[in-house]
């Protein structure tokens, strides 16, 4: 089984040349322990020089590194994003499946340009307007590149017009679209629970890492991290707890000696253990294996960093 | 009166002349002449005949003036409002893009017949079925005259109830769908957040007014309401 582990994704602004403040934030990402890292070049002045030095600054810690374009400067972006090292491109409030196919084409001439493998590069596509939200079915199936896709919350409030309220959620719905239709596409739904969703901001760890589980909960595999403090909870929040994982390998024997003994019903603990939780332990059983392997990966590079 | 605000739109029977007077007087920026909800059948051909003349009152207080009409006698129902210094329709249980195209026939011959512009009569949809919330994006991109999208009294149409929590199942799932489908087409949202039993008729100033802090938190832009004291509370949260 083959999962996605892209628990935590660290967004930074790619600074402008001279900004030092945002310079040591790009300089700095690789130490956060991210699952992965996005370079936002939106709205900012870079080279290709400069970008491709961040992508390798921001690679030290085993992170995937990505690369959010402008929509306006697409082919300028890429052109400066694509190289070795980059996992792949992060296209901001994307509205038609036309917009990503013509990514991907462009994507793909770069590709062979610079000799990557062809296909190689991953799109995480960034809903942010009604229109997104509406048409996620055909926008997400656009590319096969396309592997997640981020509900980004305070973008989609603005794109209404609403201030929201704090108690009442706005966006179960579209919520709950993007988890239905990813979930069906086989692409993975990222986002974070509300409130902080519309107002991303720096919070204690321990109410970082509830709402982390509840997104997690909702149908989110993975956070944009607007803070690098969100990274650790978020990626806790994400990993099977031993707890979890103990449980689910008793789950496991419990129930295969139930079949053995002839009945596909089983108690344990006061529990009953039938097909659809034995089916949801090997999710679990395989997602902490997949998570221990990406950590131990990421521990790797950080100690040759 | 600033003419182009659309934050309330009451609601009032085209039969009654008190009514539409009342509601003229009311502060609404849109008088709705009901020939549809409010207006017993045995009543409805004299409705059609005061149309007109109720038309006149609103106008000439300066509120803008919509019919809400039933699509199963569209013909009928246009035929008596769409005359001169009408703004617009109300399409009531709105299901079909194919009645949508039908309406926005008749109005085109209707304009032309009566000497009005051409696509001046605009549309707001009430999405009171589920057939019409399942198409509803289908539905709205059936005419350009389509200016506004409401689920006007989807949860009695639909029988969606309040017990016991108050909150009306699945009125925030449509309500918030409607809000994605409506600014997907760019047409304005219409509708409060309602929570039983503060509803229609039961509605007051002060539950009109969380009814509309609430809608105007999840994306609506204005609301329509039954009662001339819902709209002063509309006026001042939709502003």
């Amino acid at each position: 089984m083959s999962l996605l582990v892209r628990r935590s994704n660290l967004l930074v602004a790619l600074g402008a040349a001279g900004n030092a403040g945002d310079t040591g934030a790009v300089a700095n990402a690789w130490r956060h322990n991210a699952d992965a890292i996005t370079l936002d070049l939106t709205g900012n002045n870079f080279t290709r020089e400069t970008v491709q030095a961040a992508i390798t600054s921001a690679a030290k810690g085993g992170a995937e590194v990505f690369v959010r374009v402008n929509k306006a400067s697409l082919q300028t972006d890429l052109d400066a994003a694509i190289g070795p090292g980059l996992c792949g491109i992060m296209l901001p409030c994307v509205e038609s499946a036309a917009e990503v196919s013509q990514a991907g084409q462009l994507v793909a001439a770069l590709e062979k340009q610079r000799r990557l493998a062809a296909g190689s590069l991953q799109f995480i596509l960034g809903i942010e307007s009604a229109r997104g939200v509406w048409d996620i079915r055909p926008i997400i199936k656009a590319s096969p590149r396309v592997t997640q896709a981020a509900l980004d919350e305070r973008a989609l409030a603005a794109d209404l017009g609403i201030t929201p309220l704090p108690e009442l959620d706005p966006f179960d719905y579209a919520r709950g679209r993007l988890a239905v239709e990813t979930t069906a596409a086989k692409v993975a739904a990222v986002g974070m629970a509300y409130p902080l969703s519309v107002q991303p901001r720096e919070l204690p760890e321990a109410e970082l890492h509830e709402l982390a589980t509840k997104a997690k909960n909702l149908g989110m595999k993975g956070v944009i991290c607007h803070h690098a403090s969100w990274v650790a909870p978020v990626n806790a929040a994400f990993t099977p707890t031993p707890e979890l994982v103990e449980w689910n390998r008793r789950v496991r024997v419990a129930f295969a000696e139930g079949v053995a003994a002839g009945t596909a019903a089983v108690p344990l603990d006061g529990k009953m253990i039938d097909v659809p939780v034995d089916e949801w332990a090997i999710v679990v059983l395989a997602m902490a294996e997949a998570c221990a392997r990406r950590d131990a990966q990421k521990k790797v590079a950080l100690r040759t960093a | 009166m600033n003419n182009n605000l659309q934050r309330s739109w009451l609601i009032v029977p085209a039969s009654s002349a008190d009514a539409v007077a009342k509601a003229a007087k009311s502060g609404a920026d849109v008088v709705v002449l009901d020939l549809v909800e409010l207006v017993r059948d045995a009543q409805k051909p004299a409705a059609r005949e005061q149309c007109r003349a109720a038309m006149d009152a609103v106008r000439a207080c300066g509120a803008q003036v919509f019919a809400q009409i039933d699509p199963q006698h569209h013909e009928a129902d246009l035929r008596a409002s769409v005359w001169p210094g009408l703004d617009g329709i109300v399409v009531s249980r709105a299901e079909s893009p194919a009645r949508i195209m039908a309406i926005d026939k008749v109005l085109t011959a209707l304009e032309t017949e009566r000497g009005m512009p051409a696509g001046a009569i605009g549309m707001v949809l009430a999405l009171e079925t589920a057939r019409g919330n399942q198409d509803a994006y289908e539905v709205a991109s059936a005419s350009r005259r389509v200016r506004a999208l409401t689920l006007g009294r989807a949860d009695l149409v639909m029988d969606l109830r309040p017990e016991p929590s108050g909150e009306i199942h699945q009125m925030p799932y449509l309500m918030e769908r409607l809000v994605i489908i409506a600014r997907a087409l760019n047409v304005t949202p219409l509708g409060a957040w309602w929570r039983a039993p503060d509803r229609g008729l039961l509605a007051t100033a002060e539950n009109t007014l969380q009814a509309a802090k609430r809608g105007r938190a999840v994306g609506f832009k204005g609301a329509l309401c039954l009662r001339a004291d819902q709209v002063e509370p509309l006026n001042k949260i939709y502003a």
